[in-house]
């Protein structure tokens, strides 16, 4: 059995703006164990980054944020422990990579004096060994050079690289957890997959777990164990990555794969998945999704199913599951 | 390219001063008649043209104004036609350094004032603090300098005795001065600071600074601060310039022995060569600041030391 690394139970972070509450994120559970990759899957906006800021305590104040529920870290709630010791945390226990490469590097800072940064924060060493650290860290995310890049400012290295620069940011103290929020976005094609693969390597590298924000199930596929699908704010259906292509449980996630261009349909509409998630300060009353599922019966519209664990280490909300066929 | 990019700034800054060269020589002639100025009432016709051919006052405009180009490259700035007629550059040369120690002052502490006020601002943006820094840019910003400089005066130095009212020797005739001198840039340098302050801290590379586990004051001090001075510099040029045409106003209230305060002479005395020398002077410096800061520049943001990519 597993040992448990992260445990969030019951999860709520809500905004408040003008007297009106948005509610980011909605009695959203998940767990991840150790050396495991969980995928997070669902459409813009429906909390995917919220969640993963939610974990390291980094919603922006400026957004009024509210925090409730609980965050446990190999058996420590974080939403209690002073900033101090979250400090101590972020970066060096659990890490996180942003979606765009080009704005997350400081344009004013060399390469090397950004992650030697990283390393000071958490290890006290001298500027020599930060140094060579840095040069180690940008040789294992396979940067060419990495002696004279060190000395680099982010302006003179490509979008891929930087991509990988921020990556060794991340993982200059050696985390436990790493969170990747939708890190290959931004990159093409052929550099997604190679950042990919580096990803999937560093993590067995330094038997570290890895929480995977995405929406692309090709992503998921790829690299994830288990995955959590998102919408509106709570989590769906959580399942084993095989469970979820085969044998999808609720009706969001059997609309979301189906609406996934393949190549045996090379032609025809891509399937989409009619109305608009709602807004977060107008949430239904009953089943977020219940607006747009096409099985939606009274009781949907009435309350939120709770979370029911339908086959070992699959659960879901739903009140009238798909068959599992 | 550091090179190129320094000489064509050089040109720029020739033809600039040439092109200011033609507009001090024609305001010269067109504000007045000098030789009236000079001689007395009971002077002849005669006298009167004499005194136009000594100072080359006959020839045609184009003619003089070559002269006085000439000249200028010469080093020559024409000869004060007050008292003992000392030479305009020499007259400059003696009262500069005042002026550059009184700006040099202000500067300094608009800077060591404004960039902690606006960085305050904006980490606490919306609240009171945010609230009083904006007051006190507000104010700095409305307050018309003679104004200020004679209030302050009327309260340190008349009231409390605390200040020398005016002149120029020890630490305490800078206080006053400088004060009054500061205050617009001081307001000026808050609100930059707090405006490119509020965008920085949405930036992605403070959250990622903040996601390494660094403590908030690093954050702030160090990662958005050297990125919030880069629009802050490029008005450096222009903070130095007020202080420039400020140092008229100020250093004529408290009687500074400065540039600023022998361009006011110069006027009430139409002594124009100084005039002219004073304003090509103080062209020459202000073009010279922003030569300055764009050298700054490029040490603050790298993005513009290489050149290009």
């Amino acid at each position: 059995m597993a040992k448990r690394l992260l445990e969030v139970e019951n999860l709520k972070t809500y905004f408040r703006s003008q007297g009106q509450v948005f509610r980011a994120i909605d009695e959203v559970s998940l767990h991840v164990d150790e050396n495991e990759t969980l995928g997070i899957v669902g459409e813009s906006g429906s909390g995917k980054s919220t969640l993963g800021l939610s974990i390291l305590r980094l919603v922006p104040a400026a957004r009024n944020p509210l925090i409730a529920g609980r965050i446990l870290f190999e058996g420590r709630n974080l939403l209690t422990l002073s900033e101090r010791e979250m400090r101590s945390i972020r970066g060096g226990e659990i890490s996180m990579i942003l979606q765009d490469p080009m704005t997350s590097l400081n344009p004013v800072f060399t390469l090397g004096a950004q992650i030697e940064e990283a390393i000071l924060a958490h290890k006290k060493t001298g500027a020599q060994n930060a140094r060579s650290a840095a040069i180690e860290a940008l040789r294992q995310v396979r940067i060419a050079a990495p002696e004279t890049r060190v000395d680099s400012y982010p302006h003179q290295i490509s979008g891929g690289m930087r991509q990988r620069v921020v990556g060794a940011i991340a993982l200059a103290s050696r985390p436990r957890l790493l969170i990747a929020d939708e890190p290959t976005t931004s990159l093409d094609v052929t550099l997604q997959a190679q950042y990919l693969q580096l990803l999937k390597d560093l993590r067995a590298a330094h038997g570290m777990s890895l929480i995977l924000i995405t929406h692309d199930f090709g992503v998921v596929a790829r690299m994830c164990d288990r995955v959590a699908v998102m919408y509106a704010g709570s989590i769906v259906e959580t399942a084993p990555v095989r469970e979820i292509f085969h044998r999808p449980r609720h009706w969001y996630t059997a609309a979301l794969l189906a609406s996934m261009p393949k190549l045996d349909h090379p032609r025809g509409h891509l399937p989409t998945i009619d109305g608009a998630p709602p807004r977060l300060n107008d949430l239904p009353s009953g089943c977020k999704f219940a607006p747009r599922c096409a099985q939606a019966q009274s009781t949907c519209f009435m309350q939120m199913p709770e979370r029911q664990i339908i086959s070992p280490g699959h659960d879901i909300r739903c009140w009238y599951p798909r068959e599992a066929t | 390219m550091m090179l190129s990019f320094i000489s064509k700034r050089f040109g720029e800054m020739a033809v600039a001063l040439l092109l200011m060269s033609v507009v001090v020589f024609l305001l010269g002639r067109m504000t007045g008649d000098p030789v009236a100025l000079l001689l007395s009432d009971y002077s002849t016709p005669q006298d009167q043209a004499r005194v136009e051919r000594e100072l080359g006052l006959d020839q045609p405009l184009v003619e003089q104004y070559g002269a006085f180009i000439v000249n200028v490259f010469k080093g020559e700035l024409g000869n004060s036609i007050m008292g003992d007629q000392s030479p305009a550059a020499e007259l400059i040369l003696e009262r500069f350094p005042a002026s550059l120690q009184l700006a040099g002052v202000a500067l300094l502490i608009s800077f060591l004032i404004g960039v902690p006020l606006g960085v305050v601002a904006a980490t606490h943006r919306g609240k009171t603090l945010d609230f009083a820094a904006r007051l006190v840019a507000l104010i700095g910003q409305s307050v018309p300098i003679f104004w200020l400089g004679i209030m302050l005066m009327y309260l340190f130095s008349v009231r409390l005795h605390l200040l020398p009212t005016s002149g120029y020797g020890t630490a305490a005739h800078f206080v006053l001065p400088a004060a009054t001198m500061s205050l617009f840039t001081i307001a000026a340098v808050t609100r930059l600071v707090r405006a490119s302050m509020v965008d920085i801290l949405n930036a992605e590379y403070i959250k990622l600074a903040r996601i390494k586990g660094l403590p908030e004051s690093v954050v702030i001090w160090k990662h958005a601060l050297r990125n919030s001075l880069i629009p802050v510099l490029t008005f450096m040029g222009s903070f130095f310039a007020n202080m420039i045409t400020g140092a008229v106003v100020i250093e004529t209230v408290f009687a500074w022995p400065g540039i600023g305060r022998l361009a006011y002479e110069a006027i009430l005395n139409r002594d124009f060569p100084v005039i002219q020398a004073v304003v090509l002077f103080m062209t020459a410096l202000f073009i010279g600041a922003n030569l300055v800061v764009d050298l700054l520049y490029a040490w603050v943001d790298p993005r513009i030391r290489y050149g290009r990519r």
